[in-house]
Parts: structure tokens; C-alpha cells; sequence
């Protein structure tokens, strides 16, 4: 059971090029499989789960074998409190985008392909442990995007797709960059030992470089994927271009390489300048909030505003993970996979208007709750959880993130920041219901008589996520308690 | 006779059975388009339940050791060094007496409800709202942390939301429920700054233990006041006190029985709850009751001038409802927590009691509009009966509950902050005015529409006439000082000495002429016609306009600060900035690449000279630097 | 002078010489090609004799035989087999030059690889004319306009270049007194900083010699020629350019800087790094920004390849800082990238020769939508772009996060930023021809027909580009067996 997470990367993989290679397969079977294997993967992912050692704060399911040994890069795997979750999140994410793709007509075993490849390099980057495995990881997911984006996509999807490359190469050049002078400075690409609690020397203390230009090198790589606030322009044409399938997993799984790329290196790497530079950053995250809560306000395209209800949403991430306190990272983490689920299920509902309507912006809708009750009550319920509703996810990790940053000792200015914050959870119920009302609620349109409701397979997994996101909102601990020990190990080299 | 006290399971039954209720009901909403009974049986049997433990819970409140009994739950969230969360139940007088209120009105209502939503189409998804509704209102009020208080808060929010908003059709509905929300939700916002400010503090979230350290001033100073007060914007949001009452008129557009429960008698009592419960905090607090008091008072004479003007029935019962939690608010600044909750407790009763006779009216005529009725006495007696007699103790008139509430207000008032006193005085003679105004133009008179008018049918009226009863006799529970008794605990009165003897106090007199001389002017204006009001409406025109504005608040928050100030205004900017700005910046960058590009590319000409040169160039600079530096 | 050590080179001119023969001799144009591949094979197979042995000079000095040299053997070998394989088609089509064009290829790849072993001045400039010229003849091979437009002006650029080596060489030798560099290496070892002045010569005879190697590699100053040799030659002929011709400047370039530019004042060479490092900035940029105006592919490669010199250029910028006198200094990065820049170019070149139908030009839109015309071709240009690229699971990506240690190991931070940066605006032009190939709809319908060998070179190529990421311990195994330590 040693190698179960090589296993959980490399089999989408494998399941990719023998889809590549294998002639003349029927649309039908490339699907069944293509779900076949999500599923495998999902069901290891929550045997892992299942027993992971909830008391333990370190590494688990750890595999080492040299890779590189010139460099020192050896192949090394494991998963701790952190990436865990989002390491199921992933994998429940990537069946829901496969069963989603059961719709796709044109080129339907290259969809397949892609996705599959996609699904293992985001699997591949939360389980990673050295630097250039995790970039390795890092820089495949940009193929699989581009094509998915720019050959199914709907809209201006060639130069978005081409502006997403962009920005996430240009991110992850600086992320090369500062992986260099990491290896530089220490000798060792390592996560684990790199860290300063295991005596490698942290980075901060060798001189012949400081350590602050490294710090924001990565900060800058990961910023671009969050996406934080001036590094954001690629995610509202990204988003409302994608196929409904790419949608789920970039804003549920590839929005939170950046928050966990921000944890496992920028914080546990350079604890003394993320402690020095945590205003700067959290006056970022606040400004995300409320900055993407009003340009949400503003659309008129339905995909552009769930795109910037995540931006608000992640900026609320990045204010549990800079006030480096322990509540507010572990609200943070909560944060991550909440947001995951409830904006999937946003944009799958938003997916099934817009395809049953075709008419993506909102002004042109209406009513549609007496045409599409199914959908219309999925929309809402996600809604409620995107505003934080208690008994929702969203509302079990806002309010951790927002009392752990209220109160946390390590970032005395923290408190205001919070306090500003919560601003961005009034601009969401507002954004939130301003949308219900105008595309749900109202008179029926004649236009929309002969519309059909979500099938049977879409109620399905639209139930299935519901019922998730109420389960995590009832009892938050079902996570909490995976996350709390991994956190307690990093903010404790911060005094937090 | 010895009840045994309640077992901690029954308690946690309060809570469950609605909750249950609306669980089973809620999956039934489409398949089954037959039959839609059960779901109003289910409902009602869960709440029926629910009002009998509260009554045996109030009992063994009644004789608990020291009034009060503790049930500790299931652990919510704990986080290692971090917060620990786990939600109990907090059962002492104040909660006993809400539990018995709300359980009543809400079953009272849902009777109603089976014959008023009876041609409804969606009927299932009607009860399973209002068993929601209940059971987040009982849960907010038994929960014994702060946190599991706020959690059922905002289940109200959404269920009021929901229930405004039923007829999803309607724009006006869905904007009033929207609406609703919102501002709920910008006092919600106040009530979770309050929270995140003590628990970093106390690092506690449990009731009992915040109520002490404000006591033993583990508490104190300005934080105490911040947190208090955002305690009581909380409370403003949800009861729809002075600068967030907007919503409360507009959220009438619901059914008449969910403005009878939800906007009469329980949820926006649940802000005078929140602050009675948290009473030690604003006692502590230095400035905190003299702004509960004054924002009480203000919004009492604010709203209760509105409902002099206003020509929809339930529009008037919602003036009123904000003008009377205005006095509540008032007397629990004053007179201390039993003061507020008493009112409470009657003008639960009496109004849930209107809005059902509204509702009966609109059953009649099928309309709400007073100038289309009057004369209504005769074809719907049992209707006019119960409206009359709430209306009686809205007023304030002796025998029933009303007077004795408003009395203990009255008294509380003048003897801690006579200014305020004047607000009150004035407060009862607009209520016994615009009361019985539309007591007149309903019942008086003759009839104004051409429905054919027909008396409700017996299961609207039976609830009805069950709520005349605690409407009449509900004020004679603290004749001998018992409901005082259960909070104070000091000594009981002789029963007959209470009602009879409070005649005696000047103070009541004073309050009787008010109540009379309103009723009295209203008479005069509607059914001796001396002063015609139009001709009033004339005379005082400005005064007229301004009161049918609602003071321009409206205007006030909707047109300028959300629309022309936000929206247009300060969104728009943010959206040009980053339109123009940061997808700019982007696509500058790729245009300076693409035109370094195209300069470069121009020396390409493809001229051998010029290739030839650049070479030998090259070579003559690389030496000079090498030689040089 | 012991001749024996030079085996694998006779055996090749020998194979050269009776290539001519067959192709005069007998009408049956494919012997030629056999005959070719068989002596390259055996070539191979003398020089995997001689390697493992200690180091030893050949011809009292003019030609070592270290582990570079044996290296640098191997690979131009490789890739001339590979070349010729690819060409088979393409060669087919003008029968008359079959032999010329077989003889030419071999002596150009014999120049290069005496080119590689050469250390003395002499050996120096007689292997580099060598290959240059018999890649002068094989540019004009088309006879079409285009081709010997672009032929006069390599012939004519190429002899100014000579010249200006030589001027270096002779000005070198004059000041050192010694022909051989380890003469001169001794020479320059002795220079104390303070005279420096007198020595100048001896500066501007270096720096000239610089330049020259700089054209035959075709950085920033010295890069004009290349888009139109480039385009104008025939496609083979632009593989065997950018790959073999390229490597080998690169392979003597090295040698000569170790060699002749490692001063006790560090001051002095700390310059000479400093401008390396310039140009090699310069050539990356200016490659990079020229590349995502070009139309037609070939051009569009050019610069590609020029940007890719530049990020070569960089690792040799650090030679004259780390002063140690064996080439060794270098360590497996740079020799790591070049087999993965020669794999990924061989990749896209080979399916550039089977898929173009017109001789000269062809524009990116010809290639469009070649995923459905033949998804070998589409998958093997994909994969050699995002070689070149940097793309992770592919070898590129590991020889520049090599290259990028190595530089940063010697402070060259700024260096490093600029590569980082480089990459992504290179990114660009290789996603856009990624995106004709998978996206657009197919320019012409008629499906590409070609023989086994140039499917034979993408495979090996594809699967090299693959392999080495995965398992790149095979790569350090060669280079330890090779007799190179780290």
C-alpha cells in the first residue's frame, strides 16, 4: 500500500495514453472508462482518507526513490493534513468533470485525454514533496488547459485560452526562477527538509542571498494561479470561454494549487518574511474580496460573475492563510475545499441554463424556476452556501477564517483587515441574490417554454455535491480534525 | 400538583420535531401532485407537539432550582490550540416564555394557513417553510452559545426570505424578499462583528460565561460597548428598528399568515430576544441601553406617524409592529429585561391575532386596499369581533393585555428617562388612532367594493377566536407580579389588587386618556365624517406627502446610495478601472512585445552589405570592451 | 602521429570518397545511401573502440582525444545518421545530386567532428573551413533562385567571418608564442594583471576569434545570415546547420575559452564572462522577440534556434570564471541540452521535410490542421516545440533547469531571469504553431505518404525526447561511461 498515491497520480495518466493509443473505440466506451478510472481514483483518495492518522502533524503514505541524484532531486511523495483534502477534492471534482463530459459530441477521445492528463498533474502537484517533482506537476496541467479551452470552448476561447498559457507560464517562470536560487542557496530541492523545523539551515538564515527575493518570486508564481487582484485579468475570460468540465476543475482544483503552493512553500519555506510581509499580502486578499465581490455585481455574463464570486471567495483564502494564525489556516484550508465544491456546483448550474437556454447573458433570462425547478433549486442552494449560509460549507469556513484572523495573535493588524473583510460577505449575499432573482424568480418568459430540466444523470451529481456541502456545513470536524495537526506544525515556527 | 421535571431528550424533541417535520415534507414537494394534506397534518402535528413540551418545559423552568436548566450538546467544531464550539441549550424563564409563544402563534398560524393556502398550488412547499421557519426560531431561542444563536439567526433570515419571496412569480415579492434579506443581512453582519470582537476577548462563544465576565468586568470598556452595540445593530436588522426598517413594510407581499408569524410575532421579536438575553452585556455596557433606549423610542413615534397615512391594512400592521418593538426595545432599556419580554409576550398574541383578521378580510373582499371595504360588520361578525377587541388592547384599553404591558413600560419609562416619556405618550395616541382608523374604514360604513362578501370559513376563524383569548387575558398573568416574579424573583401580589390597583397609579390614567382621546379623533374623522380627511390631507399637504414618502427612506437607500452612489457610481469606476486598467496593462505588455518584434524584424532586409557590417561591427565592439574595461 | 587514433575519421572520408564512386558507377540511386550509413556505422564503431582511454593528443598536439571529443564523435555522428535517414525522400527527388549531396554531408560531419577534437590554432581553422565549405556547396544544392541567393550570401558572410578568425588566431599566436592551447594557456596563466596593457594584442586577438566562432553559432551580432540560409537552403541541409554545424562552433568555442580565457585577475576574466554573458542575452532576446512576426517556418526555427544559442551561450559565460583547465568544468548541463536541442530539432525538422511539398517556402498555415491529416507528424512537431519550449515532462525542460543551476551556481542571477522570461515570450510562438496544427481546419486534403526512415528518425526522436525526462539516469550513465566526471 506503499506506492497507493503513485498509483493516484500516474493512473489517469496511464488511462490517458492507452486511450491515445487504442484504434477506433466507441464514443460510449471512452466515456464508461474515462469514469471508470475517476472513480478508482476517487475511491483510493478516500481510502486514504479513511486512514489517515488524524494525530500526526507530518508527512503520511511517504514514497522516496532517487530521481536525479545530481541535483538532488529524488522522486518523493506524501501527503499531510493540508494536501489531503484537496487531494480528494480533486478526485471527486475530476469524476463530476468526467460525468459532465458525457455531453461533449466533437473529438470526444481527445476530450477525454486531456482531462485525464489534467486530472493527474493537479493530483500530481498536491502530492509532490520536491520542488522540481511539484513544478514538473506545475507546468503540465498549462497543455491539457489550452487545448481543452481552445478547441471545446465557447467564445472568444482561442486568445483567452492563449492568455491563460501566458499568465500561468509567466508565473511559473518566476516559480523556476526562485526554484533555482532555492537550490542555489541550500543545495537541496527538498520541501521537507528545507523547512526550518527539520535543522537544514532555513533559507532565511544563509547569507549569500537573502531570502526575500526568492519569497516573492514564489508568491508572484503562486498570486497568478490564486488569482490575487492585479494578476487577475486572465480568469474572467478563462472562465466564461472554458467548457463547463475544464470550468469545475480550474476554479475547484487549479485555483487551489496557488493557495497550497502559498502554504507548502512561501509560509513553511520563508517563515520570517511571510511574517514581515503578511500586511502587504492581506491588504491583497481584502482588496480581492471586496474588488471581486463589486465587479461580480457589475456582469452581465452569467460565467464572467461566477468567475469573480471566486476571486472574492479566494481572496478570503489568502486572508486565513496570511493572518498565520492557527484558526484562520485551518478556516483557510476549510475555505479551499468549500469553495471548490460550491463554485463547481455554481457553474454546473449555470452551465445547464446556459446550454438549455443558450444565451449566456443574464439580462435575457427569467423565471426559469417554473421551467427548471431541478436547476433552479441547485442554483439557489449553492448560492446560499457562495453567501455563506450556516449549515452550509461556506459558512463553517468563512466564519474559521474570519475568527482566526480576528483573533490571531501573530499579525496584530489582522483585525482590521477582518473587519473590512466582511464587507465582501454582505457584496456576496447581495451579488448572489441579485442573480436568483434576476434569472430564476420573476415571470416566466414564453421564450423559455419548450426548455427542459436537468436530466437524470446531472441530478444525480448535483445532488451529490449538495449533499456534501451540507454534510461539511453540519459537522465541519469530518475535516478540521484532518487539518488541524498539519497546520499546527507550520504556524508553530511562527510563534502563532 | 408535582409535574416531574422535563428529561433533556424531550427538550432536544422541541427542537427536532419541526425540523423533522420540514425534512420529511421537503423531498415531497413535487413528486406526489395529488393529494398535498399530509404535509399540512405533519406540520402541525410536529408544531402541536412542540407546544405542548414548551408548556411543560415552562413548568419545570418554573420550579427548576434557580429557574434554569442546562442541556450540553454535540461539539460543532474544535480546533487543536484553537476554538472550541459546542452547542447546548440554555432553558430559563426568557426562553421557556418565547418557546411557549412561538410554538402557539406558529401553531395557531398553521391551521390558519390549511384553509387560507388551501387553492395554493404549491402548498407543500408553503408548510415546509413555515416547520423551517419554526424550527430555526426555536433553535435560536433555546441555543446556549452565541454562535449557535447566530447560525439559527441567519436559518430565520433564509426562512423569512423564503416565505416573502413564496409567490416567486411576483417581481415585487421576489424584490421585497431580496430586499428583506439584505438589510436582514447587513445587521447580521453587525451581530458576527460582535461575535469575532468577544471571542477574541474571551476566547468563548458560551452565553452564560460572556454574561458573567461582562458582570465581573473581565469585559469592559470600549470593546464591551462595540460588541453590545453590534449585538443590538443585529437586533435593529432583524426587528426592523429606525435606519433597517425599510424591509418590514415591503416584506407584507408574503402570505398574510407568514406576516402574522414571521413579521408580527416571532422573528422580529427575535432582536428583542437577543438583547434581553444578552441583557448583563448591555447592563455592563455604559452607553449601550441609552441607545437601545433612544433608537427604541424614536423609531416607536418614526413608524407610528407612517401608519397614520397608509391605505393597505397589512402596510398599517407593519408601521405599527416596528412602532410597538420601538417601545419593547424602549422598555428593555429602561425597565429591564422582564419589562420588554412581557410586552413581548402580548403583542405576539394580539398582532398575530390583526394580521389573521387581515387575512380573513382579504378572504372576503380579495383585496387589502381599505378604500374598497367598510361595512363589513355585518357580513363578517366573528372576524370583526376578534379584529375590534385586538385592536382594543393594541390601544392600550384596561381590561385587556395590552394595557398592562404598555403600563409597565409607561411606568419604567418615567421614573429612568422622562424625555423619552413624551415619545412614549405620543407613541399610544398614534396607535389608538391609526388602530381604530382602520377599524372604522373596514367595519363602519358602507360597503365600498362589489365582491359578494361571505364570513371566513370555521377552520380560519377557530384559531382566530383561540388567539382572542391570551389577546384578552394574556396582561392578567403578571396581575400578581408572576411573570415579574420569574425574572426578579421577588415577591408575588394578591391576583384581584394587581389588575384593579394598578387603576390607582396616575400613570394609567394618563395612558387610558391618550388611548381614548386617539379613538376618539379617529371616530370623529372616520364615522362622524366632522373632519373630512381629505380635506385634512389638503390642509396639511407637506406634512401629508412626506408621511406617504415614507420620509423618502425608501428613495433614500434604493435610488441614491444603492443605485446612482454604488452601482452606477463607485462599481461602475471599479468595473472601467478593470476593464481599462488591468486587462489594459496585460494587453500592453503584449503589444510593446509585438512591436519590439516588428522594429527588430525590419533590419532583416535581407541586404548582404548590411549583414556584412553588422558582423564586422560586432567584432570591433566586442574587442574594445574586452581591451578597454 | 599516431594515425590509428584517428580512425573513425579516415573511415569516413573513406566512405565519403566511395560514395562518389557509386554513385557514379551504378544506376541504383538507394546503394548510395546504404553505403553512407554503413560507414557512418562503422565510423561509430571504431570510435567506441577508442573511448575509455585516458586522454592523449593526437599529432603531437593538433587533435585531442579526451571524453569531450568522444562525446561531441557520438553525437555528430548520431545526428547525420538520423539526417540522412530523414532525407531519403527528400533526396530521392533530385537523383542526380544523390551522391554529391551523401559525400558532402559526410565530410561536413567529418569537419565537425576534427572541429570538436581540434587543440591547436591550426587544427582549429582547418576543420572549421572544412565543414563550412562543404556546407557551402550543399546550401546551393536547389539551384532554384532562392537557394543560391541564400548560398551566395552564407559563402560570401562566411568568408568575411574566416577572415576575421584567422586576423584573431594570428594575433593570439603572436602574443602567446604557442600554437597549441595548452601553450597559450600557460602563456595567459603567466600574465600578471598589472601589465595587462602590453598584452592587448593579445585581448584583441581573443576577442576577435570570439567573434568568428560567434557567427558559426549564430549569436545576437553575428545571427544575420541564419533566417535566410536557413530558408533558402534545402529542409536537410537546415537540419544539418542549425545541429551539427552549431554544436560543433559550440564544441570548439568551449575548448577555446577554457583554454585561453582563464586569467589570474580575475578582473580580465570576469569581463570576457561578462560580454559572453551580453551576447547570450542579446541572442536569446532578440531570437525570441524576431520569431513571433515569422510567417514562414523555416525563418520562425531560425530565430528559434538563435534564441536557443543564446541559452547555450549562457552556461559558457560562466567558463572563465571557474579557471580549472580541463573541459570538464562543465559538467553535464550543457552537454545535456544539446542532445536535447539536437533531438527536439530533429523532431520538428523531419517533419518539416515530409510534410512540405514546395521546395522553399512554406508558411505555418500549410500546416494546418495536421493532426487530422497524420497524427504521427502532428504529435512528433508538438513535442519537439514543447522541447524547445521547456515543457517539463519533456528533455528540454530538463536541460534548462540544469543550465539555469549551473548559472545561477556562478551568480548569474540577472541571467537567469532573463532566460526565464525568454522562455515564456518563446512560449508564444510555439503555442501558435501548436494551435494551427491541432485547430485549424486541414489546408490540403491529400494525406502525406512517406517511406519507413524519416518515421523511423521521428520515433527515435519523440521517444529520446520522452525517455531522457523520465529516466535521466541513463543520460548520466552515458557520460560517466564516457569517461566524464562531474
Amino acid at each position: 500500500m506503499t506506492h497507493i498515491l503513485s498509483v493516484i497520480i500516474f493512473l489517469p495518466l496511464v488511462a490517458a495514453i492507452a486511450l491515445a493509443f487504442l484504434p477506433r473505440l466507441p464514443a460510449k466506451a471512452i466515456k464508461y472508462s474515462a469514469t471508470a478510472i475517476a472513480l478508482a481514483v476517487l475511491a483510493m483518495s478516500l481510502h486514504l482518507f479513511a486512514n489517515f492518522d488524524r494525530s500526526l502533524s507530518g508527512m503520511q503514505f511517504e514514497v522516496i526513490n532517487p530521481w536525479i541524484p545530481a541535483l538532488s532531486a529524488n522522486y518523493h511523495l506524501g501527503v499531510d493534513g493540508i494536501s489531503l483534502p484537496l487531494v480528494v477534492l480533486t478526485a471527486l471534482l475530476g469524476l463530476v468533470s468526467m460525468l459532465i463530459s458525457w455531453k461533449i459530441e466533437t473529438r470526444i477521445r481527445e476530450f477525454f485525454i486531456w482531462l485525464l492528463v489534467l486530472e493527474s498533474s493537479i493530483l500530481g502537484v498536491f502530492c509532490s514533496l520536491n520542488l522540481l517533482l511539484f513544478f514538473i506537476f506545475w507546468e503540465i496541467e498549462v497543455i491539457p488547459v489550452y487545448f481543452l479551452i481552445s478547441i471545446w470552448g465557447s467564445g472568444s476561447k482561442r486568445n483567452s485560452a492563449m492568455k491563460y498559457v501566458l499568465f500561468t507560464l509567466a508565473g511559473s517562470a518566476l516559480m523556476l526562477a526562485g526554484i533555482v536560487c532555492t537550490y542555489y542557496v541550500t543545495g537541496s530541492l527538498e520541501m521537507y527538509v528545507l523547512e526550518p523545523g527539520n535543522g537544514m539551515g532555513s533559507i532565511a538564515m544563509v547569507p549569500v542571498m537573502s531570502s526575500v527575493p526568492i519569497f516573492f518570486m514564489f508568491l508572484a508564481g503562486f498570486a497568478v494561479k490564486l488569482p490575487v487582484v492585479p494578476l487577475h485579468s486572465w480568469q474572467p475570460d478563462t472562465y466564461s470561454d472554458a467548457p463547463i468540465a475544464v470550468n469545475i476543475l480550474l476554479s475547484g482544483a487549479l485555483a487551489k494549487m496557488g493557495a497550497y503552493g502559498i502554504i507548502r512553500i512561501c509560509i513553511s519555506l520563508f517563515p520570517q518574511s511571510s511574517q514581515r510581509y503578511a500586511p502587504i499580502m492581506l491588504t491583497l486578499a481584502v482588496i480581492g474580496i471586496i474588488y471581486g465581490g463589486i465587479l461580480a455585481l457589475r456582469q452581465t455574463h452569467l460565467k464572467r460573475l461566477i468567475a469573480y464570486s471566486s476571486m472574492s471567495h479566494m481572496g478570503f483564502v489568502l486572508l486565513g492563510i496570511f493572518a498565520l494564525g492557527q484558526t484562520s489556516m485551518v478556516g483557510a484550508s476549510l475555505q479551499m475545499v468549500s469553495h471548490g465544491l460550491i463554485t463547481a456546483l455554481l457553474f454546473i448550474t449555470a452551465g445547464i441554463v446556459i446550454e438549455k437556454t443558450d444565451k449566456p447573458a443574464i439580462a435575457s433570462m427569467g423565471g426559469l424556476a417554473r421551467q427548471m425547478p431541478a436547476t433552479a433549486t441547485f442554483f439557489v442552494l449553492a448560492g446560499l452556501g457562495a453567501l455563506g449560509l450556516p449549515a452550509t460549507s461556506g459558512f463553517a469556513a468563512e466564519f474559521t477564517t474570519l475568527l482566526g484572523s480576528f483573533s490571531s495573535t501573530v499579525v496584530d493588524s489582522a483585525q482590521w483587515f477582518t473587519a473590512v473583510a466582511l464587507l465582501g460577505v454582505l457584496l456576496s449575499a447581495v451579488y448572489i441574490l441579485w442573480t436568483i432573482q434576476r434569472v430564476f424568480y420573476g415571470p416566466a418568459l414564453s421564450g423559455f417554454d419548450n426548455v427542459r430540466d436537468a436530466g437524470k444523470l446531472e441530478r444525480f451529481y448535483c445532488g451529490l455535491l449538495v449533499i456534501i456541502i451540507f454534510v461539511i456545513g453540519i459537522c465541519p470536524t469530518i475535516l478540521t480534525s484532518v487539518i488541524q495537526n498539519s497546520v499546527t506544525g507550520i504556524v508553530s515556527w511562527m510563534g502563532g | 400538583m408535582h409535574i416531574s421535571s422535563i428529561t433533556p431528550e424531550f427538550i432536544w424533541a422541541i427542537l427536532w420535531l419541526p425540523l423533522a417535520a420540514f425534512a420529511v415534507i421537503a423531498p415531497l414537494i413535487r413528486p406526489f401532485p395529488g393529494k398535498a394534506e399530509p404535509a399540512s397534518f405533519i406540520s402541525i402535528a410536529a408544531v402541536g407537539v412542540s407546544f405542548v413540551l414548551s408548556c411543560w418545559l415552562l413548568i419545570s423552568v418554573w420550579n427548576a432550582d434557580g429557574h434554569q436548566i442546562l442541556v450540553n450538546g454535540l461539539n460543532w467544531l474544535s480546533i487543536t490550540n484553537g476554538p472550541v464550539f459546542n452547542f447546548g441549550l440554555l432553558l430559563d424563564p426568557l426562553s421557556a416564555i418565547m418557546l411557549v409563544v412561538v410554538t402557539s402563534v406558529s401553531l395557531m398560524v398553521q391551521i390558519y394557513s390549511r384553509a387560507y393556502m388551501h387553492s395554493d398550488a404549491s402548498y407543500r412547499r408553503y408548510f415546509a417553510f413555515i416547520s423551517l421557519f419554526t424550527a430555526s426560531m426555536l433553535g435560536l431561542i433555546m441555543s446556549a452559545n452565541l454562535l449557535s444563536t447566530f447560525i439559527f439567526w441567519e436559518l430565520v433570515g433564509l426562512s423569512s426570505y423564503l416565505l416573502i419571496g413564496f409567490w416567486f412569480h411576483r417581481p415585487s415579492a421576489v424584490a421585497a424578499a431580496k430586499k428583506a434579506f439584505l438589510i436582514t443581512r447587513i445587521g447580521d453582519i453587525g451581530f458576527l462583528a460582535a461575535l469575532l470582537l468577544l471571542y477574541s476577548r474571551t476566547n468563548t462563544l458560551d452565553i452564560l460565561t460572556l454574561n458573567s465576565s461582562a458582570v465581573t468586568a473581565v469585559l469592559s470598556g470600549s470593546v464591551l460597548t462595540l460588541a453590545a452595540l453590534g449585538l443590538f445593530l443585529g437586533a435593529v436588522g432583524k426587528s426592523g428598528q429606525f435606519p433597517l426598517h425599510i424591509w418590514l413594510p415591503d416584506a407584507m407581499e408574503g402570505p398574510t399568515p407568514v406576516s402574522a408569524l414571521i413579521h408580527a410575532a416571532t422573528m422580529v421579536a427575535a432582536g428583542v430576544f437577543l438583547v434581553g438575553r444578552m441583557y448583563p452585556l448591555f447592563e455592563a455596557a455604559p452607553h449601550a441601553l441609552t441607545v437601545v433606549g433612544i433608537i427604541g423610542a424614536f423609531t416607536a413615534v418614526f413608524a407610528g406617524t407612517m401608519g397614520l397615512v397608509m391605505k393597505d391594512i397589512k402596510r398599517v400592521l407593519a408601521y405599527s409592529t416596528i412602532s410597538q418593538l420601538g417601545l419593547m426595545f424602549l422598555g428593555l432599556s429602561v425597565g429591564g429585561v422582564w419589562v420588554g419580554i412581557f410586552y413581548l409576550f402580548n403583542h405576539a398574541f394580539f398582532k398575530a391575532l390583526l394580521f389573521l383578521g387581515a387575512g380573513s378580510i382579504n378572504h372576503a373582499t380579495g383585496t387589502f386596499d381599505m378604500r374598497e371595504m367598510g361595512g363589513l360588520r355585518k357580513k363578517l361578525p366573528w372576524t370583526c369581533a376578534c379584529f375590534t377587541l385586538a385592536a382594543l388592547s393594541l390601544a392600550g384599553i384596561w381590561p385587556l393585555a395590552g394595557f398592562f404591558s404598555k403600563e409597565g413600560v409607561l411606568a419604567a419609562v418615567w421614573d429612568k428617562q422622562p424625555v423619552l416619556f413624551a415619545f412614549a405618550i405620543v407613541t399610544t395616541f398614534l396607535t389608538a388612532f391609526y388602530i381604530f382608523r382602520v377599524v372604522f374604514m373596514v367595519f363602519a360604513g358602507k360597503y365600498r367594493g362589489e365582491q359578494h362578501l361571505h364570513e371566513s370559513s370555521k377552520s380560519m376563524l377557530l384559531p382566530m377566536l383561540i388567539l382572542a383569548v391570551p389577546a384578552l387575558a394574556s396582561g392578567w398573568l403578571n396581575a400578581n407580579g408572576g411573570f415579574e416574579g420569574l425574572f426578579e424573583g421577588h415577591a408575588t401580589h394578591g391576583f384581584l389588587e394587581g389588575i384593579v390597583g394598578l387603576l390607582a397609579h396616575p400613570l394609567a390614567w394618563i395612558s387610558l386618556a391618550t388611548a381614548g382621546l386617539g379613538i376618539l379623533l379617529a371616530y370623529v374623522m372616520y364615522i362622524k365624517v366632522w373632519i373630512k380627511p381629505d380635506r385634512l390631507k389638503g390642509g396639511l399637504h407637506p406634512v401629508y406627502a412626506i408621511l406617504t414618502r415614507k420620509y423618502w427612506m425608501d428613495d433614500l437607500y434604493e435610488n441614491l446610495i444603492a443605485r446612482s452612489l454604488l452601482y452606477r457610481g463607485a462599481f461602475q469606476i471599479a468595473q472601467w478601472f478593470d476593464h481599462v486598467v488591468i486587462d489594459g496593462a496585460t494587453n500592453g505588455v503584449a503589444a510593446i512585445t509585438k512591436a519590439a518584434a516588428k522594429h527588430t524584424s525590419r533590419t532583416q532586409n535581407g541586404a548582404l552589405q548590411l549583414y556584412a557590417l553588422v558582423a564586422v561591427m560586432g567584432a570591433l565592439i566586442i574587442a574594445l570592451v574586452v581591451i578597454l574595461v | 602521429m599516431n594515425l590509428d587514433l584517428l580512425r573513425p575519421e579516415i573511415c569516413l572520408a573513406v566512405t565519403a570518397v566511395v560514395v562518389i564512386a557509386v554513385d557514379l558507377l551504378c544506376r541504383h540511386k538507394w546503394l548510395v545511401t546504404v553505403v553512407s550509413i554503413a560507414g557512418l556505422l562503422a565510423s561509430a564503431g571504431l570510435a567506441l573502440s577508442l573511448s575509455g582511454g585516458a586522454s592523449q593528443s593526437i599529432g603531437n598536439g593538433l587533435f585531442a582525444l579526451d571524453a569531450y571529443a568522444i562525446y561531441f564523435k557520438f553525437l555528430f555522428l548520431g545526428i547525420t545518421l538520423l539526417a540522412i535517414l530523414a532525407s531519403v525522400d527528400y533526396v530521392n527527388r533530385l537523383p542526380k545530386l544523390n551522391g554529391e549531396f551523401h559525400a558532402l554531408v559526410l565530410t561536413a560531419a567529418l569537419g565537425a567532428m576534427l572541429t570538436a577534437a581540434a587543440q591547436d590554432i591550426i587544427s582549429i581553422f582547418l576543420s572549421i573551413e572544412l565543414t563550412a565549405i562543404s556546407l557551402y556547396a550543399l546550401v546551393a544544392m536547389l539551384k532554384n533562385s532562392k537557394s543560391s541567393e541564400s548560398a551566395v550570401k552564407y559563402i560570401l558572410l562566411g568568408a568575411v567571418n574566416s577572415a576575421i578568425l584567422l586576423f584573431g588566431l594570428a594575433l593570439v599566436f603572436g602574443f602567446s608564442g604557442a600554437t597549441s592551447l595548452h601553450g597559450i594557456w600557460q602563456a595567459v596563466h603567466s600574465i600578471r594583471p598589472e601589465n595587462i596593457a602590453e598584452n592587448a594584442g593579445f585581448l584583441l586577438g581573443s576577442a576577435l576569434t570570439l567573434s568568428g566562432l560567434a557567427f558559426k553559432i549564430a549569436a545576437v551580432p553575428f545571427h544575420m545570415w541564419a533566417p535566410d540560409v536557413y530558408e533558402g537552403s534545402p529542409t536537410p541541409i537546415t537540419l544539418f546547420l542549425s545541429t551539427v554545424s552549431k554544436l560543433a562552433g559550440f564544441s570548439i568555442l568551449a575548448r577555446f575559452v577554457i583554454m585561453t580565457m582563464s586569467f589570474q585577475s580575475d578582473a580580465l576574466s570576469n569581463t570576457f564572462g561578462i560580454t559572453l554573458a551580453v551576447i547570450s542575452a542579446a541572442s536569446m532576446t532578440a531570437g525570441n522577440l524576431l520569431a513571433i512576426k515569422q510567417h514562414s517556418i523555416k525563418r520562425l526555427l531560425a530565430y528559434s534556434s538563435i534564441a536557443q544559442s543564446g541559452y547555450m551561450l549562457m552556461l559558457i559565460a560562466t567558463a572563465p570564471i571557474n579557471s580549472s583547465p580541463s573541459t570538464d568544468g562543465y559538467g553535464y548541463s550543457l552537454l545535456c541540452y544539446m542532445i536535447a536541442f539536437a533531438l527536439a530539432e530533429l523532431a520538428v525538422f523531419t517533419v518539416i521535410i515530409i510534410a512540405s511539398k514546395h521546395a522553399d517556402h512554406d508558411t505555418t498555415d500549410d500546416y494546418a490542421g495536421l493532426a487530422k491529416r497524420s497524427p504521427l507528424l502532428a504529435c512528433a512537431m508538438t513535442l519537439g516545440l514543447l522541447s524547445l519550449m521547456g515543457m517539463p515532462p519533456l528533455v528540454g525542460f530538463l536541460g534548462k533547469f540544469c543550465v539555469f543551476i549551473e548559472v545561477a551556481q556562478h551568480g548569474l542571477v540577472w541571467l537567469v531571469i532573463i532566460a526565464v522570461v525568454n522562455s515564456v515570450i518563446s512560449a508564444y510562438y510555439y503555442l501558435k504553431i501548436i494551435r494551427t496544427i491541432w485547430m485549424e481546419a486541414p489546408a490540403s486534403t491529400d494525406n502525406i505518404k512517406s517511406s519507413i526512415a524519416p518515421k523511423l528518425v521521428l520515433l527515435v526522436s519523440c521517444f529520446g525526447l520522452l525517455l531522457f525526462c523520465v529516466l535521466p539516469m541513463l543520460l548520466i550513465k552515458y557520460f560517466e561511461w564516457l569517461g566524464l566526471h562531474y
